[in-house]
């Protein structure tokens, strides 16, 4: 267990500072970046204070679609498992066998925009209240 | 920016294009640093021959990490003139360099258009007075010009003419992408795959600008002034040019205003159709709209890995790759339709 104040309350505090102290002493050709940095500041607070939880649960719900029976094992990095489950399961998609008449195409379907809607939360949250 | 040398071989080959005794720079540096080309402002002034005077000039050159899948600048040159002797509103192409003897790198030189092409600024209100409307008229027109243009053309011979629906070209294409990737993208394989399920039948080929958006025309005060980065024409489906006007990601601040952020798509639509004689097709723009989607992501991918594979010190393209989720975010809610 980490201590308070945990990384991305301490990067968002950061991000406050540039953009409401310092921006404003920046020269003009570099706001830009300077904005660009407290953007990537943003993002990267939002993935760290979301974890690995959400990918956790995206590799439990795509090993359920591709009928895979035995749980991840454990030590083998969740990510890593994620990628070799994505690359079956665009293999599926691109030769059809996860086809709109298939038995999982509307299980595939929500897993994707449920995916889709994940990163946008860490990515640009505004995108989605719009 | 050129050396001093640079500059001098540049001169001397400007005077002589002129045809002029001699010429002098007033002004040459970057206007922006655009992802794969750069332009420069060039100020000059001819001391004699039938362009005798100052002039305000753009050259456009590659920049130094370019992004595959754009012409070359002998060929967007091509491309300009023949567009701009169609009457299309384009900045007037003067000269092409195609050897590297002059700045190390092709480049051409056109004239400098005045006006504001940022899309953020464009859809927070250009004029107060329906300037908007006429706009989208205005838009609807050149576009309708530019789809005049059909093959075969000699002047154009570096196009192909797709063998293949340019819908399911476009498919392959970028399914081939996909497979050069270290990561699988499953959001992509299902919109190639809706969009190989759902292609339009194949109608007629015309001149596609494949980049026709707000962001890459310019406005002043009086209207328009300009479109701008033909970088990636290519014969097509005029319907994918309005899908790719259209499509949401190309509405910058205004979602809700689905011409281009700017307005209505009837206003857009209607100027079109006037013009050009065929009926927009309103299915056929909204799948060309996934594939706007799709397509984007692809380039916004390809942005990322110029810091993420190439190693390209470049916040911006890192970041870009960060937009990403948005796009694929709509091919999920655009391709749900038999859920």
């Amino acid at each position: 267990m980490r201590d308070r104040p945990s990384i991305s309350e301490v990067l968002l505090l950061a991000r406050r500072i540039l953009r409401e102290r310092l921006l404003e002493h920046m020269p003009p050709e570099e706001k830009y970046e300077t904005l660009m940095i407290a953007n990537a500041m943003a993002i990267a607070a939002r993935q760290l204070s979301f974890g690995e939880e959400p990918e956790r649960e995206e590799l439990k719900r795509i090993q359920e679609i591709l009928g895979d029976e035995k749980p991840s094992e454990t030590g083998v990095h969740t990510a890593t498992e994620l990628l070799s489950c994505y690359e079956r399961l665009c293999k599926g998609i691109r030769s059809g066998e996860h086809a709109p008449s298939s038995k999982q195409y509307k299980n595939i379907y929500r897993l994707l925009r449920d995916q889709a809607r994940q990163k946008v939360l860490e990515s640009n949250p505004g995108y989605l209240v719009d | 920016m050129p050396s001093p040398e640079e500059t001098k071989l540049l001169t001397d080959w400007l005077s002589n294009q002129a045809q002029s005794e001699g010429a002098h720079i007033s002004r040459l540096e970057t206007l922006s640093g655009g992802a794969i080309q750069e332009n420069w402002a060039l100020d000059i002034d001819f001391s004699s021959g039938p362009l005798s005077g100052r002039h305000d000039l753009v050259l456009r050159t590659d920049a130094p990490a370019s992004v595959s899948a754009s012409h070359t600048r002998t060929q967007e040159f091509s491309l300009l003139k023949l567009a701009f002797s169609k009457g299309v509103t384009t900045p007037e192409p003067l000269w092409n360099c195609e050897g590297e003897h002059i700045l190390g790198r092709p480049f051409f030189v056109m004239r400098r258009i005045r006006g504001e092409a940022r899309g953020y600024k464009l859809t927070r209100g250009i004029a107060p007075d329906g300037g908007e409307r006429a706009l989208l008229d205005r838009l609807g027109q050149e576009l309708a010009a530019i789809h005049t243009i059909k093959p075969p053309l000699e002047e154009l011979s570096f196009l192909p003419v797709p063998e293949l629906k340019p819908a399911i070209r476009d498919v392959v294409q970028y399914r081939e992408y996909l497979d050069t990737l270290d990561a699988p993208r499953p959001i992509l394989e299902w919109g190639l795959s809706w969009l190989e399920r759902h292609a339009p039948e194949s109608g007629e080929i015309v001149l596609t600008h494949r980049d026709f958006r707000t962001g890459n025309y310019m406005v002043d005060d009086n209207g328009l002034t300009g479109i701008l980065d033909w970088e990636f024409a290519a014969w097509g489906d005029p319907m994918s040019d309005i899908g790719w006007f259209c499509a949401k990601c190309w509405r910058f601040a205004a979602r809700d205003r689905e011409a281009g952020g700017i307005g209505e798509r009837q206003d857009f639509y209607a100027a079109y159709e006037r013009v050009s004689g065929r009926a927009v097709d309103q299915e056929s723009v909204r799948y060309w709209e996934v594939m706007a989607h799709v397509r984007w992501a692809i380039i916004a991918i390809q942005q990322g890995n110029r810091f993420a594979i190439d190693g390209e010190e470049n916040l911006e393209a890192a970041l870009t790759a960060y937009v990403v989720p948005e796009l694929e975010f709509e091919i999920m809610n655009m391709t749900g339709d038999d859920i």
